[in-house]
């Protein structure tokens, strides 16, 4: 409890200096220097080497980037609300009124599909229709 | 286990949900970056002519301190990508500032259930003796 609640400060610049004194060799071989810890990858390091070592579970290598793997509690509750909340923001309703009146409009249909086939045919009462014929409505 | 990982452990095998760490300066350090430095400050100085009386601190404090926030945190989102196989709840870290809050916070999350369910364990026809041995061990 003491250490967790008191905030304290050690001088290490001797090692510091001995950091410089030393051959590049030598600083590679025996890499002592505090400056270069990077703690919160050694966070994730800890957990890694529990699993590892400790627990001797089969876990991926940190170097493959354990940040690819899915996420066992990545659904949270109400996901698909969430996503789809998200959604509603991105996509805007497009105005389609004017689009769906010439859409339905026959005789433009029509027109339209006399020009892409070039021809027309007349559909009579009971007459049975082929499927894909062009028909002209009257 | 070294003496980060009373922290880490329970966490991930989800034994403690909340921990009472005061942020601020702690001190820190990597074993192996500990024995490097022992290795490396005792070759220097038995190189010294005549005798010689140094002190290295190795520490972190000084030079390259962590804070306790960011190295567990980071550390928990290491957890939810790859999770111990052996868990008992899924890890998920809360950490108090101040003693009460996580007395308090204790309290509601483990004591309280934990008893509550030793009661309707201990009553007849509708508890059952296993259940209050297990509630018992927790």
């Amino acid at each position: 409890m003491y250490f967790k609640e008191t905030e304290y400060i050690f001088d290490c610049s001797e090692l510091l200096k001995l950091c410089d004194i030393i051959s590049p060799k030598d600083k590679d071989d025996f890499q002592f220097d505090v400056r270069k810890i990077d703690f919160l990858k050694e966070g994730v390091n800890m957990q890694y080497g529990i699993q590892r070592y400790y627990l001797k579970q089969d876990v991926p290598m940190l170097e493959l980037g354990y940040r690819s793997i899915l996420q066992k509690n990545q659904l949270e509750f109400g996901h698909d609300f969430k996503f789809a909340a998200a959604a509603q923001k991105i996509i805007q309703q497009k105005e389609l009124s004017s689009l769906a009146a010439k859409v339905l409009d026959p005789a433009k249909f029509q027109q339209f599909l006399a020009q892409v086939y070039g021809q027309q045919t007349t559909a009579k009462k009971g007459e049975r229709t082929v499927p894909g014929q062009i028909i002209q409505m009257n | 286990m070294s003496a980060v990982g009373t922290i880490n452990f329970p966490l991930g095998m989800g034994f403690c949900k909340t921990f009472y760490l005061p942020d601020g300066r702690r001190d820190l350090i990597t074993a192996d970056t500990c024995s490097n430095a022992i290795i490396a400050s005792t070759a220097y100085i038995g190189q010294q002519p005549g005798p010689c009386f140094k002190i290295y601190h190795n520490t972190s404090t000084g030079a390259n301190h962590y804070k306790w926030l960011e190295f567990f945190k980071n550390a928990a989102e290491y957890l939810k990508y790859t999770p111990f196989a052996n868990q008992i709840r899924d890890p998920n870290l809360t950490i108090l500032d101040s003693q009460k809050k996580y007395e308090r916070a204790v309290y509601l999350s483990d004591d309280l259930p934990a008893a509550i369910t030793a009661k309707i364990a201990a009553l007849p026809y509708v508890g059952n003796k296993q259940t209050l041995a297990q509630i018992q061990k927790f």
